[in-house]
């Protein structure tokens, strides 16, 4: 039997705080033989990334190894003199770390950084032999501008090149073992399914195994043979991706996977199912299951122990005593109850609440004009919920901001309930002010770190409500409740809240002026799965009950989909395609359109996705005053000369609709939809 | 840095960089701050109160002095002149090396700032040095060893050495190495080190002058020890430094090539600033140990209204300052790649 | 104000330094305020039959070379040297302040000007040029506060403008402005509650290079006028007979180096505890 690359041996690992907490990693047992894939699923806090900096050996500043061992091929780690440590990682073992942005050393060459691993990994010197293996590095991850790229300092890289330069620090020793952590986030979906794909190329023509680290249920699928489901340090479910995906057998794996908004789940009008709560409090933790506080199944018995891992199907192992029942249970598990709902044909009214004509924002930087929103035109209607969708540079923000009054644009109008607040800026009538909010992305940069959750509160209420002074309080306990928050948190700071709680003050705050519409800004971005659920089921109640419009802008397709009655689809500062959902995911699709759905990750088992193959983006600057199509230097289905030097027509066939493209309305009508059922 | 160009047709086009532009920019705006504390110097000391007419002539009885006397020596002086008309005088002479007479001693002002000039490098040259190498290798260390007891005693020597003042350190030294061992003599300005063989000067540097030289450095050491020590902590704590850890580079490595130039960036700033004090922090030095220097000059020419000597020594110093400020921005637009390319 | 005063953050060090800080300086303001009240002795009371004494029952620190009781002396000084680098302090404070949040928040011309104007006085060496303007103005406690506080308010007018940017482009006063607060408001409400601990931190730090300035000027005879019993001037007059009675050279000297490190460990204290440092750090600790 050969030895496994990686193994972790009933290993128990804490970092020392005072006063002393439980510990992160407990008794974690996990192989990884050569050649296999695994990856590691867990939210934040769930100790995963911790478990990846172990395989290196590397404690952080305050951890301690309390039990158990990690062997690497058979040897144990702690025995390891620090010249075989240094020898081990980067040589052995390699890791993509996480945010390639500030991974990589801000003032030395690129070039340079990849001749030192080589330096200190292999015999190589400074000469021919040692560009040629920088060259090949480069070229193993798809990095075809050698010269610049060698050259380059890494801000000077996109987000993407980062990245491959990070995984070819890696590779270049061919390691043994490629730990990847978190190896997506902060990418553009198309980039990611490309890094992703690259990743899976590598990993069969080397032979590497690999050790993936996410939190996204959906990329597991593409590359790896087995997963480990990880909650609070424990492992609670590990076995065959496929076999996970589709007969998930722990409450919490199935929670996390309905969580993640279902393929057609915008036909059907439900809230998402949550895992209510949050992951135990390392200073108090549960005796017996330490899921069981948030379990919707929980019993007498669940707080007797921690369940044994079970085994309940070919390498199928599940630390639960419901297990097998569950693994062959269609039941939603879900803390929300809630009956499905045909969505209403007509639930969205016609009067239009807002329309954007011809808008434009540019700026002038040092490399010359850039035009981040260019010739803009959509509507949003009274209680509608419009979604924004496009990768960085598409110029959302830019957008959100012109609607929000927070610039100016340069050209074209905004049109808010018949009246022109185009040049208004902030000076905007005072009732439209009240009428229009906004949710920003970063909840920790949203709220004054200096202002309790009352206070915070209490401002838009003054400000914009007819309520009286005594009634005050009440009406914030009142917003604080629809929110899912209560009166605990009236004398709390934001820095005593968790992210989603932040999040859902932001929402409270932006409903205390009761608008008639909210622009959400990447609400969900930065928030894990779980807690994402709670947010969008917020946003639709208030949607339902309060006739509320919102413009919902996001990256993330999947989660655009579900909540939008129409989607506008961005590239570079124009609009490819617009139209309601349901058209949208169904062809014709606009070859951008087409890409972001072939690259949106699905987790949802019984779907087949059709693969889309699209080059990576040249430039990092928003589109220029080109006279054709920007997308023309990436398209697929690129017709030919006209798509660079004319602008695409509309070729949508809906009222209300767009889709701007050379293509001819018989190419469109011939392609293939990406998603399908299968058998 | 001239790269040829060729333009539409052909011919080349000599080119001049970014950073050529950006050292012209510097050099441009170094000269502007002087000009400007030339005109700010010029402008206090038509606040002074009592004329210096009134200090030259104090020696002698007010009555005996015939007002025309006092004219003539007033247009004798240029003090009857309208102060822009002075200032041009003094800016047109200056540029020429002529820095005026002293209204005291009756020569050119010129000599002997420069020959007390010298002599206060000779203290603070050293001491420049002492500061760079001991404050950011001391810093270094510490960081290094943060929070151990290597650390905490570094930690704890720097603040005391921040806060004692100068003349403290100074009278210290006197009080051991004049008082008590003799090496440091009772009066510098009667040693002519010109007539010492080299091995007579590196003791006499060694014995005596080291002492001035350390009290001035003691201060900035401690000021460039913190801020190294405090960026270095920061920024070891940074993704980077991990990343290229597990990368399996040597810790000293790592430190010496990826941390060390973003480390060093605030303390340049640091380092120039108190380049400045020590150019200037001269002046009480100067005075506990009685040294010849050019602060003892700007001292005494302050307690005599010696304008020409006080607006002289002023200008130099502060030249000397705006010359370390330029040198630090050059340096650190060298090391941050980010701040060579805007 | 202390609301995101977060006690975990301070180590024990840091914690020990704030405490230690607290009461030096509180101690120093208490003797600065009632110094006066309670000195034993008059502290221009010459005793010539105690001429450079040392340390004794009758004079706790000895006497210097006129007879005078160094302890009152040193207290009565106390109030001189508060006074000077503590108003000095406050108003660069006020000043500095007023000029940074204006520079962040209107920009434009006054922005820029206010930027070289800073620069061409930060280029002057402070204390050769505190010097040279006393030196020509004359001495006195008035004269020492205006230059000081004249020579400090751009450095910390520059540490505000800086803070106060990077505070004016997060969401919450994106908030604020869409609400349709006004400027003034904003000022007030969102952004100065975030930078008190900044202020606090810079404003310690100044205070105690104002009291070594302050020292070093009256050192070399341009301080307040004799016989103020500055403590620069103390150390200056103990000179001569330094090598016979160390004391009143000592114990100025000693006042001012705990007065410093009082008010640098407290300027620490407030920094560790008030300043939340962005989370980009991973906190590895790789060997």
């Amino acid at each position: 039997m050969t030895l496994p690359i990686l193994a972790f041996n009933e290993f128990t690992f804490e970092f020392e705080t005072k006063p002393p907490t439980a510990p992160v990693l407990r008794k974690l047992t996990l192989s990884i033989g050569p050649g296999e894939t695994l990856a590691v699923v867990g939210e934040s806090g769930s100790g995963k990334s911790t478990m990846a900096y172990n395989a290196m050996r590397d404690l952080g500043v305050t951890g301690r190894l309390i039990n158990g061992n990690i062997e690497v091929s058979g040897i144990d780690l702690v025995d390891l003199t620090p010249g075989e440590l240094r020898k081990l990682r980067g040589g052995q073992v390699a890791m993509v770390p996480q945010d390639p942005m500030t991974s990589l050393s801000p003032s030395v060459r690129v070039g340079r950084q990849l001749e030192e691993v080589l330096f200190f990994h292999s015999s190589l010197k400074r000469g021919p032999a040692m560009d040629e293996a920088v060259l090949a590095a480069l070229q193993m991850v798809e990095l075809h501008e050698t010269e610049r790229i060698l050259r380059s300092y890494p801000h000077e890289l996109s987000g993407g090149q980062q990245q491959r330069v990070l995984i070819a620090l890696a590779m270049i020793s061919k390691p043994d073992l490629l730990i990847l952590d978190e190896p997506t986030t902060g990418l553009d979906v198309t980039t990611e399914a490309r890094i992703l794909e690259l990743i899976g190329r590598i990993q069969k023509e080397y032979g590497t195994a690999v050790l993936l680290i996410t939190h996204n249920l959906g990329i597991v699928r593409q590359f790896s043979q087995r997963v480990i489901v990880l909650y609070a340090g424990d492992i609670v479910e590990s076995g065959p991706v496929k076999e996970i995906l589709e007969n998930p057998a722990h409450p919490y794996t199935k929670g996390l996977l309905n969580c993640i908004p279902q393929i057609d789940s915008h036909l059907i009008e439900m809230d998402l199912p949550t895992i209510a709560g949050g992951l135990p409090d390392r200073n108090a933790m549960p005796s017996g299951c330490l899921f069981a506080p948030r379990c919707p199944l929980v019993s007498d018995q669940c707080h007797a122990g921690i369940p044994e891992l079970k085994q309940v199907a070919e390498a199928h192992h599940v630390r639960c005593i419901f297990a097998e029942e569950q693994r062959v249970s269609n039941q939603r598990l879900s803390s929300v109850s809630s009956t499905p709902v045909p969505v209403a044909a007509d639930a969205v009214e016609d009067d239009v609440l807002l329309a954007v004509e011809g808008l434009a924002v540019r700026y002038e930087t040092e490399f010359g004009v850039v035009h981040a929103v260019d010739g803009v035109d959509f509507q949003c209607r009274r209680g509608e919920v419009l979604g924004i969708v496009g990768e960085s540079g598409c110029g959302k923000s830019s957008l959100a901001r012109s609607i929000a009054g927070l610039l100016v644009p340069s050209s074209g109008r905004i049109i808010f309930d018949q009246q022109d607040i185009t040049r208004d800026g902030l000076q905007r009538p005072a009732d439209v002010r009240r009428r229009i909010q906004m949710v920003f992305q970063n909840p920790e940069h949203s709220l004054n770190p200096q202002h309790t959750i009352e206070k915070c509160l209490l401002r838009p209420i003054k400000l914009f409500s007819q309520i009286a002074p005594e009634n005050y309080r009440d009406r914030i306990i009142e917003l604080l409740e629809s929110v899912k928050l209560n009166s605990y948190h009236l004398n709390r700071y934001p820095h005593e809240l968790s992210g989603g709680e932040r999040q859902r003050v932001a929402i409270a705050r932006a409903l205390a002026a009761e608008p008639d519409l909210v622009i959400c800004d990447e609400p969900v971005s930065s928030l894990d799965v779980s807690v994402q659920a709670g947010i969008l089921n917020l946003l639709q109640e208030s949607q339902r009950t309060d006739r509320v419009a919102f413009i919902f802008i996001s990256h993330d397709l999947n989660v655009v989909r579900h909540i939008s009655n129409r989607i506008v689809v961005m590239y570079r500062g124009r609009i490819c395609e617009a139209g309601t959902t349901a058209e949208l995911l169904s062809p014709p699709y606009h070859p951008y359109t087409e890409a972001l759905l072939g690259a949106t990750p699905i987790v949802q088992s019984g779907i087949l996705k059709r693969k889309v193959n699209l080059p990576y983006s040249t430039s990092k600057a928003a589109g220029g005053e080109s006279e054709g199509c920007l997308f023309a230097d990436r398209c697929p289905h690129k017709v030919g000369l006209i798509c660079e030097s004319e602008l695409p027509p509309d070729r949508s066939l809906h009222t209300g609709g767009h889709l701007f493209c050379h293509l001819s309305n018989d190419q469109l009508g011939a392609m293939e939809p990406i998603f399908t059922r299968t058998p | 840095m001239r790269t040829k160009r060729l333009d539409a047709n052909g011919l080349s086009v000599g080119v001049v960089t970014g950073f050529t532009l950006f050292l012209l920019k510097r050099v441009v705006g170094s000269i502007l701050v002087l000009v400007a504390i030339s005109m700010i110097l010029m402008g206090i000391i038509q606040f002074m109160p009592g004329d210096a007419v009134d200090m030259l002539l104090r020696g002698i009885s007010p009555d005996a002095v015939n007002p025309e006397v006092r004219e003539a020596l007033r247009r004798d002086l240029g003090l009857d002149l309208p102060v822009w008309h002075q200032y041009w005088n003094w800016i047109s002479g200056l540029a020429q090396g002529d820095f005026g007479q002293s209204y005291t001693l009756k020569v050119p002002v010129g000599p002997i700032i420069f020959s007390r000039l010298a002599s206060s490098l000779i203290l603070a040259v050293p001491a420049i040095i002492f500061m760079i190498v001991l404050g950011i290798g001391l810093g270094v260390l510490a960081a290094l060893s943060a929070n151990s007891p290597l650390d905490g005693a570094i930690q704890l020597i720097s603040l005391v050495a921040i806060a004692m003042p100068a003349f403290l350190v100074g009278s210290l030294f006197l009080y051991v190495f004049a008082v008590k061992l003799h090496w440091i003599p009772a009066a510098f300005n009667a040693v002519d080190i010109s007539l010492f063989n080299t091995w007579e000067t590196i003791t006499f540097f060694f014995t005596a002058l080291i002492f001035p030289c350390l009290t001035i450095a003691a201060e900035t050491v401690a000021h460039v020890l913190r801020q190294t020590r405090a960026s270095m902590v920061e920024e070891m704590k940074l993704n980077y430094v991990r990343a290229a850890l597990l990368r399996g580079l040597p810790q000293g490595y790592v430190i010496f090539n990826h941390v060390l130039r973003n480390a060093l960036l605030p303390a340049i700033t640091v380092i120039a600033i108190n380049v400045g004090y020590v150019l200037g922090g001269v002046i009480v030095v100067e005075f506990v140990f009685s040294y010849p220097g050019i602060g003892n000059l700007m001292l005494t020419a302050i307690l005599t209204r010696d304008i020409p000597t006080m607006l002289g020594t002023m200008l130099v110093i502060s030249a000397g300052y705006v010359l370390a400020n330029f040198v630090a921005d050059i340096l650190y637009s060298i090391l941050n790649p980010r701040i060579r390319l805007s | 104000m202390m609301g995101s005063a977060k006690w975990s953050r301070l180590t024990s060090r840091q914690a020990f330094g704030l405490a230690f800080g607290s009461i030096i300086i509180t101690g120093l303001i208490f003797l600065a305020i009632f110094g006066r009240w309670l000195i034993p002795y008059d502290v221009e009371a010459m005793h010539f039959d105690h001429l450079k004494e040392f340390p004794s029952s009758e004079f706790l620190l000895g006497t210097d070379r006129f007879g005078r009781d160094v302890l009152s002396r040193l207290i009565l000084g106390t109030s001189t040297t508060m006074l000077i680098a503590g108003a000095s302090t406050a108003l660069a404070t006020i000043f500095g302040t007023i000029i940074g949040l204006s520079s962040a928040f209107y920009g434009g011309i006054f922005d820029k000007i206010a930027m070289r104007v800073i620069d061409v006085i930060i280029a002057f060496p402070t204390l050769v040029f505190a010097m040279f303007v006393i030196g020509v103005l004359g001495s006195g406690i008035f004269n020492g506060i205006i230059v000081i506080s004249l020579l400090f308010t751009p450095s910390i007018a520059r540490v505000v403008r800086s803070a106060a940017i990077s505070i004016v482009v997060l969401d919450y006063v994106n908030v604020a402005r869409m609400r349709g607060e006004r400027t003034l408001y904003i000022l007030f409400y969102e952004v100065a509650p975030n930078l008190y601990p900044t202020i606090l931190v810079e404003a310690s730090i100044r205070f105690g290079m104002a009291i070594l300035v302050t020292a070093g000027l009256s050192y070399i005879g341009l301080g307040p006028p004799p016989p103020a019993p500055d403590w620069g001037t103390m150390a200056s007059e103990g000179r001569s007979i330094m090598f016979s009675n160390p004391w009143p050279v000592f114990a100025p000297s000693i006042a001012i180096v705990l007065a410093v490190i009082g008010v640098n460990l407290l300027g620490d204290g407030i920094g560790a505890l008030l300043v939340a440092k962005p989370s980009r750090a991973s906190g590895s600790n790789v060997k």
